[in-house]
């Protein structure tokens, strides 16, 4: 037995190691060595930071200060959930509660048995070679994938018949790419069957992913598949649906009023998603220019508005932004009359590049200019292409960019080249090419070139004009940049630039469309109108006429952007004296800008019927709407939720705005990404998790305002509390569910649930913030004023997991890297802690002077 | 009362595992089952020419086709010798050299210095005028190396290109 005194000390050792004070420490303990992870895998490799981070007992800071590691964390974690689940009534009202719990702990343990009982490597697929070899990943700019490391040999060998990859027309973004299998089990029979991204093949406890692929430099592409021995893998499907079923049942059996709206809430975002499941001076007046606007090109691997382009490519090459309707001329005028770049200054530079280039100092520079003034500087540019962007020094990018815009503008200028009239013909060399007398082009004469060659041999004076004429447009370097020729009928994605459809033979529509762009090009002002309409015509028979119209209307009408007006105006009227009575105003305001982001929101996953969740800029603005839209419903709760919201949707719209300035925001999807079910579900859900966690900081520095300088009634302050609490819960349960279904997703398709990658991470940190929220209420006597605090910073983290992580530019979540907003992420943050820390310093001094009951 | 609830919790978690497994396993039940390892068997052209390349006291023989022309083999020779010296007992490595006339010269500069128990598992073969080689290889493409089973005279696996040979050896050791 052991003696009372020990027994003591043993007692008051276990109630700490159980007590809630620890778990919170230990929540934040867990919090900093994942965003440590998280960071150094900006310089070593995502292995190496597992091993040092996340997987280790103890981690030596500095090389000498030992700090519990990410493993034991999760062990003591997992220790305090099984004490926890133990101690726990299970009651209808704490039956979710001991749910979520159990989940976490099941988690926990699927994700320390997957460690023992998972076995991950790739298989090389080079075509038409059995092999059975089970590899480690290696360097492929090192080691041929022969050579990488052998892990074992599998029961079966594997066999990739053909491998199929696509991008998007006109760009290297992979598509879709898959591959056709034969399998053949020891002593089994033969199989076939395929792998594509999100479509795993299963067998004999074996999963076989589809990975990525290996363009060597000669010979067809080699398939890498990713082979995944785990007998675990259904542990944490299962942890995802207690833990979504534990919260669900929370909010339900404990928070019912609350649930109700949440539900409406929910069914509004399901309702949005669910549709989803499946040149004037010379003759281009404003109403052709207009209808020059609408009509359909394949450019960066979408089908958009000419528009589109011209808002895009002009203000780039020229370095500055436009009205609109101006850049559309302009790029009339690139396209039909590319003479003027000769001749009209255009493009603006900035003073840095003037003095680099050695140029006169002037406003706007010919294109002739800028070419003369980077000729010199070829070699060193060439050099440039073959840095990786992320190394390149400032004035180096900025070098580069000029080489860039001057490439972009030619390739526009040459769209047509084929098409524009070389010289006019006459008989008798007329009829030996096959067309009437008169002004012929390019593509006319092409097919006729060896002839022509042959003529001029003879001393032919037409023949050898003709010949010269033809070389110096270099038939033989093509251009794709704007596909404006309708696609054949058996492949609708390959619209056709001028230049491949001079050069292919075309049938039915797409000889028609070329046919009218030769004769819009050829006799531009005189026919221009029937030829345009014309156009127009063969257009709307190959797209959605009605996606052009309405990409048109949101590029001339930003409704996202323009949804900062009715907000600003309800944020205005906030600030008016109560006694002018504007709370009306506050909500039209609120409600204007939900209508206005409520149908930016439509109009584009209408024009790309995905949901609206898949680039950082859709992220942002559906959080903006989804907080707004949270902060109408639930106005009546408390007071502080409105404006909460409407400051934070103009924030957002605002930083969207600025993210995308000048860029197509329509872009096309990596394949990781082309798929609606998990965009739906997945991004939805933690999307909505991020705009509930911005809303709880909002409510949360309102509560503190009230209880720190409106010093209002007990009354008003419980009321926000109450909403507080609801709040975070729900937000915890968006951003965890949707964090568990990335998991989902991400063993769905590069086969492992979770791999602390950087923007996984960061859900996580988000995640266990909410949790530090929640668990904090625990404490005994409960600490209002931190409590106020934590749930006040919440917007922190998630601007520094949303956005922050996005900074690091490593990881596998490669859809929105940007930098130029770490300067404003720096500002947000610090003057959030800064105004957050000064009310709470407040709140703490109003306390110790009167002491509340 | 509540001892039960509790109970009756962790009794549907558990039923829902017994039924994802269950589900999983009906699933994918069409996978046979653990049969003995096999691979391809050779041709008889194949298989005739392999049998001197096979060594019978070893359960695999690792058959290594190049030459001191190839620029690739050459790369990767320093980690063939090294891994030669820490051979696991039941593999044995065959080095055929396609050089002509035969690199001779070349083991002896190299000094290659095995174990006694590595030199009766490692033997090094001229294949002067690639007679051999194509009769097994078809088309000789340098380095190119096969695992054939002792046992079976099936050919596990062929691997055209460099290896890392240490994880190669050590996965064959521990196969089966």
């Amino acid at each position: 037995m052991t003696p009372p005194r020990y027994r003591n000390v043993l007692m008051t050792l276990w109630r700490h190691a159980t007590g809630v004070p620890m778990v919170i420490a230990v929540l934040l303990a867990l919090m900093v060595m994942i965003s440590l992870g998280t960071i150094a895998q900006a310089h070593m490799p995502l292995v190496v930071a597992q091993q040092l981070y996340f997987n280790s007992l103890v981690f030596w800071a500095g090389g000498w200060l030992p700090l519990p590691g990410g493993g034991l964390l999760l062990m003591y974690l997992a220790f305090s959930l099984t004490v926890q689940m133990v101690r726990q009534p299970f009651s209808s009202s704490s039956a979710g509660s001991w749910l979520t719990h159990a989940g976490v702990l099941l988690l926990i343990v699927s994700g320390l048995v997957a460690n023992y009982a998972m076995q991950s490597g790739y298989v090389v697929g080079t075509t038409g070679v059995a092999t059975r070899l089970w590899q480690e990943e290696g360097l492929t700019e090192t080691a041929p994938p022969s050579a990488w490391p052998v892990l074992g040999f599998l029961p079966f060998t594997i066999t990739v018949d053909e491998f199929i990859h696509r991008d998007h027309p006109g760009t290297n973004i992979p598509a879709y790419f898959a591959s056709r299998l034969t399998i053949v089990p020891d002593g089994g029979q033969p199989w076939h069957t395929a792998v594509r991204m999100n479509e795993p093949v299963r067998l004999m406890g074996y999963t076989i992913y589809q990975a990525s692929y290996i363009k060597p430099e000669q010979g067809a592409p080699i398939s890498i598949l990713a082979v995944v021995k785990d007998d675990s893998r259904l542990l944490p499907y299962l942890a995802t649906g207690v833990i979504g079923l534990g919260l669900l049942m929370h909010i339900l059996l404990r928070q019912r009023r609350f649930w109700k709206r949440t539900l409406a809430a929910v069914l509004l975002v399901g309702a949005m998603a669910a549709p989803v499941a499946q040149a004037q001076d010379n003759g281009w007046t404003a109403a052709r220019l207009d209808v020059l606007a609408h009509l359909p090109v394949q450019h960066q691997g979408r089908v958009k508005p000419l528009l589109t382009v011209a808002s895009t490519v002009v203000p780039f090459v020229t370095g500055e932004q436009a009205p609109l309707d101006e850049e559309m001329a302009l790029l009339a005028q690139w396209l039909f009359n590319p003479g003027m770049l000769t001749s009209t200054p255009l493009l603006t530079l900035d003073g840095a590049l003037i003095q680099e280039l050695g140029v006169a100092p002037k406003a706007a520079y010919t294109v002739t200019e800028l070419v003369e003034a980077l000729m010199p500087r070829q070699a060193e540019l060439q050099a440039l292409e073959q840095v990786p962007a992320a190394k390149l020094s400032g004035p180096q990018a900025k070098l580069m960019q000029v080489q860039e815009r001057v490439e972009v503008v030619l390739s526009v200028a040459r769209t047509f080249a084929l098409l524009q009239p070389l010289m006019e013909v006459k008989e008798p060399l007329a009829a030996k090419l096959g067309v009437a007398e008169g002004f012929v082009n390019a593509a006319q004469v092409l097919e006729h070139r060896e002839m022509l060659v042959e003529l001029a041999k003879q001393k032919d004076a037409q023949a050898l004009e003709l010949v010269m004429q033809l070389r110096m447009r270099q038939p033989e370097q093509p251009n794709g940049l704007l596909r404006l020729v309708v696609p054949p009928p058996q492949d609708t994605n390959a619209w056709a630039s001028p230049w491949l459809a001079a050069r292919s033979t075309l049938a039915g529509d797409q000889a028609k469309a070329f046919g009218l762009w030769q004769t819009l090009v050829m006799a531009q002002p005189v026919v221009a109108d029937e030829v345009l309409a014309g156009l127009r015509d063969v257009g709307a028979l190959h797209t959605n006429r009605y996606a052009l119209a309405i990409e048109v209307f949101t590029l001339r009408y930003p409704l996202v952007s323009l949804s900062v007006l009715p907000m600003l105006v309800g944020l205005l009227a906030l600030a008016a004296p109560k006694r002018w009575r504007m709370r009306r105003v506050v909500t039209l305001g609120a409600l204007g800008g939900l209508a206005l982001l409520s149908l930016g929101i439509a109009a584009r996953m209408y024009i790309l019927s995905r949901p609206p969740v898949a680039t950082l800029y859709e992220s942002v603005i559906f959080v903006a709407w989804g907080s707004v839209l949270l902060g109408l419903l639930f106005r009546k709760s408390s007071s502080a939720l409105l404006p909460a919201a409407l400051a934070s949707g103009v924030g957002l719209v605002m930083v969207s705005h600025g993210l995308t300035q000048g860029t197509d925001t329509m872009g096309m999807l990596m394949a990781v990404l082309n798929t609606n079910f998990w965009l739906a579900t997945h991004v939805l859900t933690i999307t909505g998790g991020y705009a509930a966690s911005i809303l709880v900081g909002g409510v949360a520095l309102w509560a503190q305002v009230q209880r720190t300088i409106i010093r209002s009634g007990t009354t008003a302050q419980a009321k926000t509390h109450t909403v507080l609490r609801h709040l975070s819960v729900v937000a915890l349960l968006l951003v965890a569910v949707g964090t568990l279904l990335g998991g989902i997703w991400a063993s769905q398709s590069w086969g492992r649930f979770w791999g602390w990658d950087p923007k996984e991470n960061g859900a996580l940190v988000l995640t266990l913030w909410l949790a530090v929220c929640a668990h904090i209420r625990l404490l005994k006597p409960f600490p209002v004023a931190e409590w106020l605090a934590v749930s006040a910073l919440t917007p922190v983290v998630v601007a520094l997991s949303w956005f922050g992580v996005n900074l690091l530019s490593v990881g596998l979540h490669s859809y929105g890297f940007t930098d130029q907003m770490a300067g404003g992420l720096t500002v947000f943050c610090s003057a959030a802690v800064m105004v957050v820390g000064s009310l709470w310093v407040l709140d703490k001094v109003f306390q110790t002077k009167e002491p509340q009951a | 009362m509540k001892r039960r609830g509790k109970l009756a919790a962790v009794g549907v978690i558990v039923a829902l595992c017994g039924l994802a497994v269950a589900w999983d396993w009906w699933t994918h039940r069409q996978a046979p089952g653990d049969a003995a390892l096999a691979g391809a068997l050779p041709t008889a052209v194949q298989a005739e020419a392999l049998v001197p390349y096979v060594n019978p006291a070893a359960r695999y023989t690792v058959v290594h086709f190049w030459a001191t022309w190839c620029p690739p083999c050459m790369v990767e020779m320093p980690n063939v010798l090294a891994a030669l010296k820490v051979l696991p007992p039941e593999v044995a490595v065959t080095m055929v050299s396609l050089d002509n006339p035969s690199p001779s010269a070349f083991y002896t500069k190299e000094q290659i210095r095995l174990t006694e128990r590595a030199e009766s598992l490692v033997s090094w073969v001229d294949d002067p005028e690639q007679v051999r080689a194509k009769a097994i290889l078809g088309k000789v493409m340098l380095p190119t190396t096969l695992i054939v089973d002792g046992v079976t005279g099936r050919i596990v696996q062929q691997v055209d290109g460099p290896l890392s040979w240490e994880p190669l050896l050590g996965a064959l050791a521990k196969l089966d």
